[in-house]
């Protein structure tokens, strides 16, 4: 058989049937990176997620902070909101980052009366679509809801049963060429 | 062949008129899925459908759209 969809190892050797997925791995109850400790993670979490406070006011709020641990030679877990915020874009976990870059048309421009968007610059914003995918197929909440290779489906009387995207003749005529049947 | 699989990828665009103080902006969104997932999911599951960018739209009069080369 060919694309049959069974688990391998990234070396592409077969599993034993019924072998595990490889858990995520777990963070350390002690990590909080970005953050230095729990203080700055729960300090950014109250501010920015359930206080949701303005820019200004978690500056004085900072500067408070600031002014109340000088005499103890210490300082606030953030200088002020830009800090926090930065702070809170280093974090690695959750969605995809937006990435941004600029265009703009490339093509034959009249002699005269250059219509304005063809001067244009415009911003595409995006995601990385490799990552994006990448963290679909890695999602353990998909589980037992994906088809790994193409596949055609016939019920008990020998008629073909389509029912997702993999059972259909666009998937199976990608997957099985002329040049995957060398593999068989 | 081993340690391979096939993971289509499906794109969708629509309009998307959006209203804000200002003015009405339009955008392109972008999304994207794998033929993977199977439809129930993909219909259910918010991660299965994900916003991959926002298309850049130039805008232009009607009579811009004749080029004179």
């Amino acid at each position: 058989m060919l694309y049959t969809g069974q688990p391998c190892n990234e070396h592409g050797d077969y599993l034993p049937p019924g072998s595990p997925p490889t858990p995520p791995t777990d963070d350390k109850p002690d990590e909080w990176t970005p953050f230095h400790d729990r203080m700055e993670f729960e300090t950014g979490e109250f501010l920015f997620t359930c206080n949701q406070m303005s820019a200004g006011d978690i500056n004085t709020l900072l500067d408070l902070w600031a002014a109340s641990l000088f005499k103890h030679h210490d300082h606030p877990p953030f200088a002020d909101h830009d800090d926090l915020y930065t702070m809170i874009d280093l974090i690695p976990h959750g969605d995809v980052a937006w990435d941004c870059f600029t265009t703009s048309y490339q093509g034959d421009k009249p002699a005269t009366d250059v219509p304005a968007w063809m001067n244009a610059e415009y911003d595409v914003w995006f995601r990385d679509p490799r990552t994006v995918v990448r963290n679909m197929l890695a999602n353990p909440g998909f589980d037992g809801e994906i088809d790994y290779a193409p596949l055609r489906d016939f019920d008990a009387s020998d008629k073909r049963q389509f029912q997702d995207f993999m059972s259909g003749d666009w998937a199976w005529k990608q997957a099985v060429t002329y040049s995957t049947m060398r593999y068989l | 062949m081993h340690g391979s699989t096939f993971v289509p990828i499906i794109l969708g665009s629509d309009k998307t008129t959006v209203s804000v103080a200002t003015g009405q902006n339009e955008y392109y969104p972008l999304y994207a899925s794998i033929g993977n997932i199977h439809n129930n999911v993909r219909r259910a599951h918010r991660n299965a459908l994900a916003l991959i960018g926002f298309l850049a739209i130039p805008k232009s009069k009607p009579e811009a759209c004749y080029l004179r080369l």
